[in-house]
């Protein structure tokens, strides 16, 4: 039984994501950085989308990984939720991520809140729940989502697991 | 890539002098592997995707733009320590400041002085920035400098770096160059050009 659970995980890397209503399926973005993990779940179907956010916007109206860009991911996001059977009331989102692990006096590495704003704006722009969050801060994190129940758990370093 | 290696060699170097004088030590500073990766390779880099690791990061400025990242696991961190204080560290690496102190001080060495070689081997301008250090999960910490990179840069330069001490023993990290798209171009133009002086100058000898 155990190696059927973990032969469902799957790890989703920059700029991906994920779509499925398979209750035994495990979604994990490892290592999330100043990158967001955003997570589109209706409990009703299960249907689920993870996405691995790494930047806040793009210029381009229709980029090849909409996942990777804050402006993007949330609609691409929503519209796969919607063919997957979800219904728009009732879809819920939570988003893990936007850390500054060395800090954020450099531009460059202070993209973490940059992207929590960006995506936090998305989803209020979509008119969607944003029922929980993990962010900010100067850790990194692995974020777990179970497809069963929509449960998110987040591990980092030298700290205890937090469940949204 | 092979034609690279002589500028990889002159940075180490640099790297190398600057760490023997930090240490007051005879520090070996060599590249046992050099390779050129798509970015988003590195992510499964240095082993498992949740190992805490240490590292430190210089950005650089100039002719040429981007990031530099030193990475150790936290047994090398603490060996490195002992070496540069002269005691073991009690506990975790991570919380104690003079060992912070120590590896953000050789990660901004051993950085800078690898981008003072590159730039004296192409005859280039390249400013390092404020050096900072995480200890972290290392996907976390790649993460971090990738997404700075991952849309303006396609490829990396990254050297398995081995760190050897008078005491005879020596220690691995990963040394990451991520230029740019438009540097990491101009580092492979120089490196066409100095090699075709190198050969003009060879053939003049005969």
């Amino acid at each position: 039984m155990l190696s059927r659970v973990l032969d469902k995980t799957v790890s989703i890397g920059l700029g991906k994501a994920y779509c499925s209503t398979n209750w035994e399926e495990i979604l994990v973005i490892h290592g999330l950085g100043s990158c967001i993990g955003l997570a589109l779940y209706d409990p009703a179907t299960r249907a689920s989308v993870l996405c691995h956010v790494v930047l806040p916007s793009t210029e381009e109206a229709n980029p090849k990984e909409p996942a990777r860009f804050a402006n993007t991911a949330v609609p691409w996001a929503l519209n796969q939720m919607l063919s997957l059977g979800a219904r728009r009331p009732s879809i819920i989102a939570k988003i893990v991520g936007g850390a500054s692990l060395f800090g954020a006096s450099t531009s460059l590495l202070s993209i973490g809140d940059r992207n929590i704003k960006a995506v936090t704006d998305a989803i209020a722009h979509a008119g969607l729940k944003l029922v929980a969050k993990e962010v900010g801060g100067d850790k990194g994190r692995t974020m777990t989502l179970y497809v069963a129940d929509g449960r998110i758990e987040i591990r980092s370093a030298m700290s205890p697991m937090v469940v949204l | 890539m092979d034609s690279f290696l002589p500028a990889v060699r002159a940075g180490l170097q640099q790297s190398q002098a600057g760490l023997s004088g930090f240490t007051g030590a005879d520090v070996k500073v060599e590249g046992t592997r050099v390779e050129l990766m798509p970015v988003l390779d590195m992510a499964g880099l240095t082993g498992p995707k949740d190992q805490v690791v240490v590292g430190i990061y210089v950005g650089f400025e100039g002719s040429i733009t981007g990031h530099g990242l030193l990475m150790f696991d936290q047994e090398s961190a603490a060996w490195l320590v002992e070496q540069i204080v002269g005691s073991r560290v009690e506990g975790p690496v991570s919380s104690d400041s003079l060992a912070r102190s120590a590896l953000l001080e050789l990660g901004n060495i051993t950085i800078s002085g690898f981008l003072n070689g590159l730039a004296d081997w192409f005859n280039m301008t390249v400013l390092p920035t404020t050096p900072h250090i995480a200890f972290d999960i290392m996907a976390a910490i790649l993460n971090s400098v990738l997404a700075s990179v991952s849309v303006s840069a396609e490829n990396a330069v990254s050297i398995e770096t081995t760190f050897s001490f008078p005491s005879k023993d020596s220690v691995s990290g990963y040394l990451l160059l991520l230029p740019d798209h438009a540097s990491l171009q101009t580092l492979f133009t120089q490196t066409e050009r100095s090699k075709g002086e190198c050969s003009a100058e060879f053939l003049t000898r005969q």
